[in-house]
């Protein structure tokens, strides 16, 4: 049996939930599962930041070192996991990414995949939903 | 027995941000004959452009060791680490039970050069840790400098590792010469960081590595106009 594949899809300026978007990837991890982990994206980096000038290193560091979720991530996972701030809202920047989940979703390739949202809480709260949800994944891609 | 893995041989990825040549089997690169060594799993020698990296991934069940050989690199991981490694340092990361991190090219101007090593662990799901040591260019002038051991033996400070694994450098100048004698039943791996050495008279250049078995005297002579920079791991 193959290791699940584990997608964290995240956005975090402060870092804050970034951080709770890695517990939940490394609780994977101890289930070994295998995991991708994606941002989704300041389309305007450099706007964002004169926007939120406080979370400028976090922001600088996290556009630098993550790239956003493309389909074929979305494709590979068996599980999806959304790490998003408590206060968020939509942004205008994320709307081809979401437009794409929802064209694979009528398209019927998101069938059979696990999603899950990250609960605000404690980095062992998160980790402890990343092995649950990598659990899971491996019990879905059993054969009966 | 002393089996040569000539550098051009090896895997190669040109990606732009990344210059890599894979020893053993890696990512996109697969030799069934070259699987890795005893317990030595990967040995990638990676160039990396200035403000590149690898973005946060996961390890798990490894023993990471990376030596920079020019320029500084940047990690950072999901335990709180955030270091700069550099030349005459060592890192060596336990991946355990799990643990993400990132590698990046700490300078936007300079290349980063680095060997990463991948040991096989004694045993699954350790707690996961980072170390981090210097050391002076002299340790390694003229003899075999231990990096990374089981535990610590000796005034000089080492990182350790969850294997059964001696791991050393050494810098040898023209005409300078090192000697080992692994134990009866171990194995050793030679990799040629930089310059030109002879091992045991067999002459080896930058890149090429011998995986050696059954041998219980080894000599390596600095050779060439510079002399040669190697790494010795005495494996299980």
């Amino acid at each position: 049996m193959s290791q699940p594949i584990v997608l964290v899809i995240f956005y975090s300026r402060s870092g804050a939930t970034e951080k709770l978007a890695l517990a939940a990837g490394v609780g994977a991890v101890q289930e070994r599962a295998l995991i991708r982990l994606r941002r989704l994206p300041d389309v305007n980096p450099q706007r964002t930041i004169e926007r939120f000038p406080e979370s400028t290193e976090a922001l600088v560091r996290m556009q630098k070192e993550y790239v956003a979720p493309a389909e074929a991530d979305l494709l590979a996972a068996d599980a999806i996991i959304f790490a998003m701030p408590a206060d968020l809202k939509t942004s205008e920047d994320w709307k081809p990414h979401l437009d794409m989940l929802a064209k694979l979703r009528t398209e019927g390739k998101l069938e059979g995949k696990l999603v899950a949202a990250l609960n605000p809480g404690s980095v062992e709260d998160a980790t402890a939903q990343g092995r649950k949800v990598a659990v899971m994944a491996r019990e879905v891609k059993k054969d009966p | 027995m002393i089996k040569l893995r000539r550098s051009e041989e090896r895997g190669h990825s040109e990606l732009g941000w990344l210059n890599a040549y894979q020893t053993f089997s890696f990512a996109n690169y697969h030799n069934p004959d070259y699987m890795g060594f005893r317990t030595l799993r990967v040995l990638n020698d990676d160039r990396i452009a200035p403000g590149k990296g690898f973005g946060p991934h996961a390890h798990r069940d490894m023993e990471i060791i990376t030596y920079v050989i020019e320029g500084h690199l940047l990690h950072r991981d999901s335990t709180g680490e955030r270091h700069v490694v550099g030349p005459n340092e060592i890192q060596t990361m336990s991946a355990g039970s799990g643990i993400i991190h990132s590698e990046f090219n700490a300078s936007d101007s300079e290349l980063v050069r680095l060997l990463q090593i991948w040991i096989e662990p004694a045993r699954e799901d350790l707690t996961p840790s980072y170390q981090q040591i210097a050391f002076a260019p002299e340790e390694k002038k003229g003899r075999l400098r231990l990096l990374a051991a089981p535990q610590a033996s000796g005034p000089e400070p080492v990182t350790i590792i969850n294997q059964d694994v001696r791991f050393f450098a050494a810098d040898l100048a023209p005409g300078k010469r090192v000697d080992y004698s692994p134990a009866a039943e171990r194995h050793a791996w030679i990799q040629v960081v930089k310059g030109h050495v002879t091992l045991n008279g067999e002459s080896m250049k930058e890149g090429d590595g011998a995986g050696i078995s059954a041998e219980r005297e080894l000599s390596v002579l600095g050779a060439g106009s510079d002399g040669g920079e190697i790494l010795l791991f005495d494996l299980p």
